[in-house]
């Protein structure tokens, strides 16, 4: 499946970058998933998991706890900025 | 009293070496930090570039230039000054805070009374000095910033800008450009410089334009401030440790003189004391001879002593 460059990027470093097939997440109009070549956005996080779904090289799904922020998808990439986040325990 | 002055010699030579002891630990305190603080900007760095990056990409959005984040607001000023929380580190917080005393300058020359957000102590104490209490104050943070400490600062400065009478936002920090050069300068943060280019990029927005930026604004701060304390950290850092290298030097160069100085004086006691010893030898001898010699003659050296 076609994969879009994914950066989760804090203050204190880059969380998280590289492909994956899809990355989901909650903004201020409800959950939204992005896939490979979505069209521009630009969204504010709210306090949500996000997901990062099939990503290359790794596991099925990295799943991360987001402190609000931004999230900007242009050319193929999803940016996401966050305040703080960290990577959540696997249950 | 050359036996004297040869001990007041070694008890400051003793002094100048226990200060060089402390001014060399001091400089290599500072050049493990600067690594640490240099790491520290490098992984602040693509935070503050995406940040960036999306802000172009409103500004270059018909519905968001004219938001007064890009076009400006009310008439009252916040000036961020981030200085340093320690001294002896050469002229670095006297450069930085004469640049902000500059752009204070020009700001009341212009009609307004800015409002000094100060942070470290050393920012603090100055402008309490002159009389002009910071609005205010953060200290104890300037060595090592967390990025805590940049919400905390930003968190004051959007105080300011919610009472709607604030349209500028400058911050005034030594910036960090190489480990060879740091240059203390007054930028201007809000209202944000608008991208001229027209983006054709169609960018869909959740919620609109207006209050992204309204969110996104304080988040924007906040990774500025952040990288302008890193910065204004890791150049303290690089200035404390060329002036404690140059007071180590300097120590050096102290100690070599007055060791010089102390063995002469030494060597003058020594002399003088050998002096002493032959002259009383010669006198005495001079005594005998004298003994003979009037014994002999009847002679009388002081003929009024007698």
């Amino acid at each position: 499946m076609a994969t879009t460059q994914v950066d989760l990027v804090t203050p204190s470093g880059m969380l998280f970058s590289g492909q994956a097939e899809m990355v989901v997440c909650r903004t201020a109009g409800g959950d939204i998933a992005f896939l490979a070549n979505h069209m521009p956005y630009v969204g504010a996080l709210a306090p949500h998991p996000l997901r990062v779904v099939h990503p290359v090289g790794g596991p099925d799904e990295l799943a991360f706890d987001v402190e609000g922020g931004f999230v900007e998808v242009s050319e193929n990439r999803v940016v996401v900025l966050a305040s703080s986040a960290q990577r959540q325990r696997q249950p | 009293m050359p036996a004297g002055q040869e001990r007041v010699l070694r008890r400051r030579i003793r002094s100048v070496q226990s200060t060089q002891k402390i001014t060399r630990a001091m400089e290599l305190i500072a050049s493990s930090r600067i690594l640490r603080a240099q790491q520290a900007i490098t992984a602040a760095k693509p935070y503050a570039e995406r940040m960036q990056a999306v802000v172009a990409e409103l500004s270059a959005t018909p519905e968001a230039r004219e938001h007064w984040v890009f076009a400006g607001g009310g008439d009252g000023k916040v000036v961020v000054v981030i200085g340093a929380d320690r001294g002896l580190s050469g002229a670095f917080n006297s450069s930085v805070l004469r640049v902000a005393d500059d752009l204070v300058r020009q700001l009341v020359a212009r009609g307004s009374r800015p409002t000094v957000v100060a942070v470290g102590r050393k920012a603090v104490a100055h402008f309490n000095f002159k009389g002009q209490p910071p609005a205010d104050r953060f200290e104890g943070m300037a060595d090592r910033p967390r990025f805590e400490d940049a919400q905390a600062i930003v968190a004051a400065v959007q105080r300011h800008l919610e009472s709607g009478s604030v349209g500028e936002v400058h911050v005034v920090s030594t910036r960090f450009l190489s480990v060879g050069t740091q240059r203390p300068q007054a930028r201007r943060l809000v209202p944000i410089e608008r991208t001229d280019e027209d983006r054709n990029t169609a960018f869909e927005f959740e919620p609109d334009p207006a209050e992204i930026l309204d969110r996104l604004l304080p988040r924007w701060l906040e990774a500025e401030v952040y990288a302008a304390m890193l910065e204004s950290a890791a150049s303290f850092h690089v200035a404390q440790q060329r002036a404690m290298k140059a007071a180590t030097d300097n120590a050096d160069k102290l100690i070599k003189t007055l060791r010089r100085a102390m063995n002469r004086a030494r060597q003058d006691a020594i002399t003088t004391e050998i002096m002493e010893i032959v002259g009383g030898a010669e006198a005495l001898r001079q005594d005998d001879a004298d003994d003979e010699a009037s014994s002999r003659q009847e002679m009388y050296v002081f003929p009024e002593a007698s």
